[in-house]
């Protein structure tokens, strides 16, 4: 994964909340945020909505897909890979995100292999086990989860072996232990809905970091990490999908909006395979992930 | 010459009842390792007890062949090459290592594999790990050599198809394989059906697997194992009872045993024509098991946690049911993880791939013998192991045991079969011919009585 330092968003979980356009705009020019953020096009677009409820990360060092240890683990660039940990968002948030983060890579994995793309679909395979397992050993202890690091082991080498049969059942297997450990989340939770909307932004943030990684002007550089934006939003879409009565009771009206967001957001991922050029810059995608925050606010 | 079997015992059956052959089947496996036993459900078993199992499961020093030739580089790199030839197949698309695959840790990955025939095979495809120290092949035991085990997929009508004499002929019109039979078989250099079932299982015989934290563990580290895994191993060899059938280092016992799966398979029962032993399979090795899922000869069970839940309560009920099967089993979740973390340490943290060959090979010799006309069954072991009688003195063997055996005699100079010899039966055997013998049990081949016979005065 990219390791970058860089000035990011990193979405509503782990950032701070700012008011109004003018703390906005005052983070802004203090340069707290980037101007290639999409706090800057939504702050821009949205005037100085009082309601906006944007959440702004200043200055953040980053590694891989949403990686910001806890303070205890914290050490800096290179540490945590995919699925570390934020100091400010909650636990199982933190634990329901890296289960997402292994979802959406096994999902676009999943995609590639349905293509024949077994080698392209390797990487996706690997990183569940190398890069986020071990930063939830410990919440599948506390959530009384059997451990599936074997399985995820396991399933990249049916991947490795392009074995379509035994790629079918060991995927299965791995599908079971995730959907247990989901459930134990779901089980433990007093609000589900509102931790899986804040997942779902966890998620997208990710998402942003890695298409900004994968993206370089009018070229995509890193197909991997374009690939893993995709698995992350649209295993962001199922997720939003699997509450969806309970957001259209919410407020169906913002829900509608989410989902039309989304929609448009997808469209910078016209297949897993990546394009040629870039479907969307930068800078849309950032500002698509925000408008679904943005609705996304009103749902929680 | 006469050769009768005795059975002096009508109600060995209603003496056995499970509880205690249960208990006494974990006490005798200890006691043939040397080492004292577990103590049931003991959560306060000392270090001691759980260290002295170390010899019990440490690797061997020696591969057990006759002649080092046969583990010659050339003959086992003719044999990988065959492993991976098509040519082995009718339609010369199929080869060994399509079900073996070395990706998979020569195993398939499926529940129930797909050979020539396109349809799924009887059985699950078994892993091919540390079979140089395999008494018996296959799931039900069927073939007594690696070279014996080598022919059947490639005459499966189902797997590949083919005969090892076409086998031959595809692959001896290729010049170098020619050269390579040549260079592996230097005694007798041709592509000879011998000598592909030879290379095949020299092959085979290299598939060891590798060092993983338990062995080292057995080593003498003592941090090599968490505590979550030492707890899954006293349960192992204590109160789940898993070692009465998972012993020694490649954790079988190379015996048969229903285990109380579902299905009408009969497996070493239709071998051997023993109902006995119906529903009877091969206790599996349980190394590299985390690469080689599903599990169970129907390939039924895909997980461990699934294997484990299985022998709490999934076991059918039926006559045949093993007698070292622990019944009424009863595991917390906490200890059913931690079983499932012990079997997690017996595979390699990573794909594992072939460790070396111990590099001495022990010769076979039978061992001396005692005089003697009584041999006793006990633990699944013949005592005395070997001995020494007159032709035409009458042998008996005396089932001291917990659960069942089957004494047989397979030689040209004499064939026997004791049917099922329940505990406390006995039968008697008479050797007409001098020279020596093999008895074996046929639920339990790893019993080995050797019997030198000399000439009547």
């Amino acid at each position: 994964m990219m390791m970058k330092r860089r000035k990011i968003w990193l979405g509503l979980g782990a950032a701070a909340m700012v008011g109004g356009g003018a703390a906005s705009a005052a983070a802004l020019e203090a340069g707290q945020v980037s101007a290639r953020t999409p706090e800057a096009a939504l702050v821009a677009s949205a005037g100085n909505k009082a309601d906006a409820r944007l959440r702004f990360a200043a200055n953040a060092d980053h590694a891989g897909h949403g990686a910001v240890k806890t303070a205890a683990a914290a050490g800096g660039e290179g540490e945590g890979g995919e699925g570390g940990k934020k100091a400010s968002v909650a636990p199982a948030v933190q634990f329901n995100h890296n289960l997402a983060l292994i979802r959406g890579h096994l999902l676009v994995g999943d995609e590639l292999v349905k293509e024949g793309k077994w080698n392209d679909a390797m990487v996706h395979f690997l990183h569940p086990a190398e890069e986020i397992y071990g930063n939830i050993q410990g919440d599948l202890k506390t959530y009384g989860v059997a451990p599936f690091a074997a399985a995820l082991k396991a399933l990249a080498q049916t991947v490795k072996a392009k074995n379509k049969d035994a790629y079918e059942g060991a995927l299965k297997a791995v599908d079971q232990r995730l959907t247990a450990a989901e459930a134990a989340v779901k089980a433990k939770s007093d609000d589900y809905t509102r931790l899986t909307v804040e997942t779902v932004l966890e998620l997208l943030g990710t998402a942003g970091h890695e298409y900004e990684a994968a993206v370089d002007g009018n070229k995509i550089r890193e197909t991997v990490e374009y690939q893993d934006s995709r698995g992350f939003v649209w295993y962001a879409e199922r997720l939003l999908d699997g509450i969806s009565t309970d957001l259209q009771k919410k407020d169906a009206e913002a829900f509608k909006s989410l989902k039309a967001d989304l929609a448009e957001l997808k469209q910078a991922w016209p297949a897993a395979v990546p394009p040629k050029k870039p479907a969307k810059d930068v800078a849309s995608v950032l500002s698509g992930i925000s408008k679904v925050e943005l609705h996304a606010g009103r749902l929680m | 010459m006469t050769n009768r079997a005795v059975p002096l015992s009508a109600t060995a059956h209603a003496r056995r009842t499970s509880v205690r052959r249960a208990a006494l089947a974990l006490a005798l496996s200890a006691a043939v390792a040397g080492v004292p036993p577990a103590r049931s459900g003991d959560k306060d078993v000392v270090p001691e007890d759980l260290l002295a199992w170390r010899a019990a499961f440490a690797r061997p020093a020696s591969v057990p062949v006759a002649d080092a030739a046969d583990l010659s580089p050339a003959r086992i790199e003719l044999g990988r090459r065959l492993f991976e030839d098509p040519r082995l197949s009718a339609n010369g698309l199929l080869s060994c290592a399509s079900c073996h695959d070395s990706k998979l840790s020569f195993a398939d990955g499926v529940a129930l594999g797909k050979g020539i025939a396109g349809t799924p095979l009887a059985r699950h495809t078994p892993m091919l790990w540390n079979l140089a120290w395999g008494r018996t092949l296959f799931w039900d035991g069927r073939a007594a050599s690696l070279e014996e085990q080598a022919r059947g997929p490639i005459e499966n009508p189902l797997e590949m198809g083919s005969t090892v004499t076409k086998a031959v002929a595809g692959v001896s019109s290729d010049a170098t394989m020619r050269t390579a039979f040549a260079a592996a078989f230097p005694e007798r250099p041709q592509v000879s059906e011998d000598n592909l079932l030879a290379a095949l299982a020299a092959f085979e015989r290299t598939l060891v697997s590798p060092e993983t934290r338990f062995d080292h563990w057995v080593k003498g580290d003592d941090g090599a194992l968490t505590s979550e895994e030492l707890a899954g191993f006293r349960l192992f060899t204590g109160k789940a009872g898993c070692v009465s059938c998972h012993s020694g280092w490649r954790f079988t016992d190379e015996a048969f045993h229903d285990i109380g799966l579902a299905g009408e398979d009969k497996g070493r029962g239709a071998i051997l024509g023993l109902a006995a032993a119906d529903h009877a399979f091969k206790t599996p090795s349980l190394r590299e098991l985390a690469w080689t899922a599903p599990y169970m000869h129907d390939g039924s069970l895909a997980t461990l946690e699934e294997v484990v839940d299985h022998y709490v309560s999934g076991v059918r009920d039926r006559p045949t049911l093993s007698a070292d099967l622990p019944r009424g089993l009863s595991l917390t979740a906490e200890e059913r993880a931690q079983l499932v973390a012990f079997l997690n340490a017996l595979s390699s943290d990573d794909p594992p791939r072939a460790a070396s060959l111990p590099p001495t090979v022990q010769a076979s010799a039978p061992e001396p013998g005692v005089s003697a006309t009584t041999v006793s069954q006990k633990n699944k072991t013949f005592a005395p192991g070997s001995i020494r009688l007159v032709a035409g003195t009458g042998l008996t063997i005396v089932n001291d045991d917990t659960r069942t055996h089957n004494v047989r005699v397979d030689d040209p100079r004499l064939a026997y079969n004791s049917a099922a010899q329940e505990p406390g039966d006995k039968v008697v055997l008479t050797f007409g011919e001098p020279g020596f013998y093999t008895v074996t049990c046929g639920i339990h081949p790893q019993m080995r009585l050797t019997v030198e016979v000399s000439r009547a005065e």
